[in-house]
């Protein structure tokens, strides 16, 4: 939960420069306290009806940059950073003319620096000014409001208030990880917004961002902002679940294949578990178990309502596969036990863990880590139906026996042995190309002993093509893909291995229907 | 007023060795480039919908163009339906464009075939709203197919203000603040 008094804002020092000197304003006499509160216009979601702008309250802007701006020349006079009630000082000469500006941008020196831009103006930073005015010879009060810009049937004027909306989900991000590690350093991270931003596929620079996502090649997060299409600044839970994947792509480790997640789908585990992951955090991040996705004209319909506490969820998906399993077992979990214990798995052993990063993965590892937490997280495992008797990060034992009614799932890992011939099947008939059954993973441990090489041989149809990878601790070590020849058995080179226990995964692109490969590890 | 682009189409065959271009009697005919594109998968949780468009690469203002939209279901669902508006600056002429296909199963796909005509240059949007129920719950994906109108739509876009450079470089969007003193 979220403490009151000093938070966050309050552990961003509050960075004061005083400008002429202690003691001296522009006419040499005492310097003139400006003081005040940033607020934005806050509109609330309901499960009925969308965005409820005849309940916009006025909010806090919390950890944000404050600047004084000389008009004159527009030169930076000094800066600050208001507090966790919205609150600013400045320290300005007397008599001398400013503005106050609010930038969408949160900043820490060496800590974090999170801004909202604008994907459709080469990232510009979203700011608010005030009006220009005199300093004068008196302390001064000026707060600023950020208005949400609705006309009571449409938007009609500026939409300040949208990035600094973004920005108070991010503030309850940062603040739920700043709880289990006060000393959390966060990489830059760019939001980017525009009021053109719009689900289609084309252009960034144009606003055709394709939907809300966090981008891994740009560690950055793009949301959407078209009026009566599909708007996400007042959608915390979609804010926050896009900053989970920041969250888990640079504190832990995600290895998602990204893509389409939706009711009903089968994924492969490693997406299941980042889904779910990024769905459960937005009800930890906020402490609302209610995510909401508004969309429509006015804003005025929810898309998608997600219970993080109904254990009813998708009755098509349930198991090691399913997002909404995951996210289920992880938002119990953190009720359970608060988020310190989930976000120390993440940060220490997901991160470094010698397999995928699935929800076998994290809950091997919590275990052991937590023994007191093993009886109520195999109670959530087992409700969902996930063996709750997998010894290891592998399912060694292959314990697990749901295989989502599709032949050929289990076991999560099949068991490599040098020289024995094993069979395994990949295929789409849950669909693609993230989805269960598309790739099978595969574990085997070379003994003790000099390092040499090896090879792992596949028998397949000739028309199949099948690609390998290979893995050591998140590495990825190998990437093979077999040619189109007329030979039934191809050997793909592994490279000299040391003792250690290897994992990877075998797929075919373009599988269609159930498509068997032998493996033999020689 | 609609625009007539002018294209002469080019035949060019080999004959006995020789290269002979034929050029059709008639020249004033128009032809229209169209895209067909599949709307990337969002990121955030979605209905089972892939929806995909056929639809023109330009048009001018005042000139009826003709869009498909297909819905293709990714799972079974239920209560599958299309709600299609036109966003600011385009009309459909239907006006508004709503259809339901019922219960369906995976693979199903349906396709719709309407008029839109913009009113004014830029990158205007046909709303594309899909709905399917799944163990009663109601999903949606919303999406858009482009209209792109005029000769530079993209500098017609809506923006929060106008970019300009602070006195460190950065480029930065000002907007307005309400203001109030104690």
């Amino acid at each position: 939960m979220e403490s009151k008094g000093r938070g966050l804002a309050s552990a961003i020092s509050l960075v004061v420069l005083l400008v002429a000197g202690c003691g001296g304003g522009s006419d040499g006499g005492a310097p003139i306290l400006v003081s005040g509160v940033v607020t934005f216009d806050f509109v609330p979601t309901s499960v009925s009806s969308g965005l409820v702008y005849a309940s916009t309250s006025k909010k806090p802007a919390r950890g944000i940059v404050i600047e004084a701006i000389n008009t004159a020349d527009l030169s930076l006079a000094t800066s600050t950073v208001t507090d966790d009630s919205g609150h600013y000082v400045l320290v300005l000469p007397r008599n001398s003319n400013v503005k106050v500006r609010a930038k969408a941008q949160m900043l820490k020196s060496g800590v974090l620096d999170f801004q909202i831009v604008d994907n459709t103006s080469s990232k510009a930073l979203y700011v608010m000014d005030s009006a220009g005015f005199n300093t004068g010879s008196s302390n001064l009060t000026k707060n600023l409001n950020a208005a949400s810009g609705w006309g009571g049937t449409s938007y009609t004027t500026t939409r300040t208030a949208a990035p600094f909306a973004i920005l108070d989900t991010v503030f309850k991000c940062v603040s739920k990880v700043t709880t289990a590690d006060p000393t959390a350093t966060f990489p830059p991270l760019q939001i980017n917004w525009s009021i053109s931003n719009i689900n289609t596929s084309g252009s960034l620079t144009a606003g055709q961002i394709g939907g809300p996502h966090y981008s891994p090649s740009e560690n950055a997060i793009y949301l959407l902002g078209w009026a009566d299409n599909d708007t996400d600044e007042y959608d915390d839970h979609v804010i926050a679940h896009e900053w989970g994947h920041y969250f888990e792509a640079n504190f832990s480790r995600s290895d998602s294949l990204g893509g389409r997640h939706g009711y009903g789908d089968k994924l492969d585990p490693r997406v299941a578990f980042s889904e779910g992951l990024g769905d459960a955090f937005s009800g930890i991040a906020t402490d609302n178990k209610d995510y909401i996705d508004t969309y429509g004209i006015r804003q005025g319909r929810v898309g998608v309502h997600l219970d993080l506490e109904d254990g009813n969820g998708d009755d098509k998906s349930i198991g090691w596969f399913s997002e909404d399993s995951v996210w289920y077992i992880l938002y119990a979990l953190y009720k359970n036990t608060g988020f310190t214990p989930i976000y120390n798995v993440l940060v220490s052993d997901q991160k470094t863990a010698n397999s995928f990063s699935t929800i076998y993965s994290f809950s091997a590892f919590l275990k052991s880590r937590y023994p007191a937490y093993k009886a109520p997280l195999n109670s959530l495992l087992a409700s969902k139906n996930i063996s709750a008797n997998a010894i290891d990060q592998w399912d060694s034992t292959q314990s697990e026996t749901n295989d989502g009614g599709v032949t050929g799932a289990t076991p999560i890992y099949v068991l490599l042995t040098t020289g024995v011939p094993t069979t395994v099947y990949v295929g789409d008939q849950n669909g693609g190309p993230n989805k269960l059954l598309n790739r099978r993973f595969f574990v085997f441990t070379i003994p003790a002993g000099p390092a040499t090489a090896h090879t792992l041989s596949v028998d397949r149809y000739v028309t199949s093509q099948p690609k390998i990878r290979l893995y050591a601790y998140g590495t990825n070590l190998v990437s093979r893909i077999a040619t189109y020849v007329d030979t039934s058995s191809i050997s793909f080179a592994l490279g000299t291995l040391s003792a250690g226990t290897y994992y990877g995964e075998i797929f075919e692109n373009s599988a269609s229907g159930s498509i068997p490969f032998t493996m033999t590890l020689n | 007023m609609n625009s007539a682009s002018l294209n002469a189409k080019c035949v060019a065959a080999l004959i006995g060795g020789l290269i002979v271009v034929i050029f059709p009697l008639s020249s004033s005919f128009a032809v229209e480039e169209t895209i067909h594109k599949v709307i990337a998968p969002s990121g955030k949780r979605s209905a089972p919908i892939e929806i995909a468009y056929t639809a023109p690469e330009s048009a001018s203002i005042g000139e009826s163009v003709g869009v498909v939209v297909t819905s293709t279901t990714l799972a079974d669902v239920t209560d599958l339906g299309l709600s299609l508006t036109a966003g600011e600056g385009l009309s459909l002429s239907t006006g508004s464009f709503e259809r339901s296909y019922g219960a369906q199963s995976r693979g199903a796909a349906f396709s719709e075939t309407l008029t839109v005509t913009p009113s004014t240059n830029g990158l205007l949007y046909l709303n594309v709203f899909a709905y399917a129920s799944s163990n009663g719950r109601k999903l949606v994906n919303a999406s858009a197919v482009p209209i792109s109108v005029g000769a530079f739509p993209e500098k017609m876009l809506k923006r929060s203000g106008a970019s300009e450079l602070d006195a460190s470089g950065r480029s930065i969007i000002i907007m307005p603040a309400e203001e109030g003193n104690n």
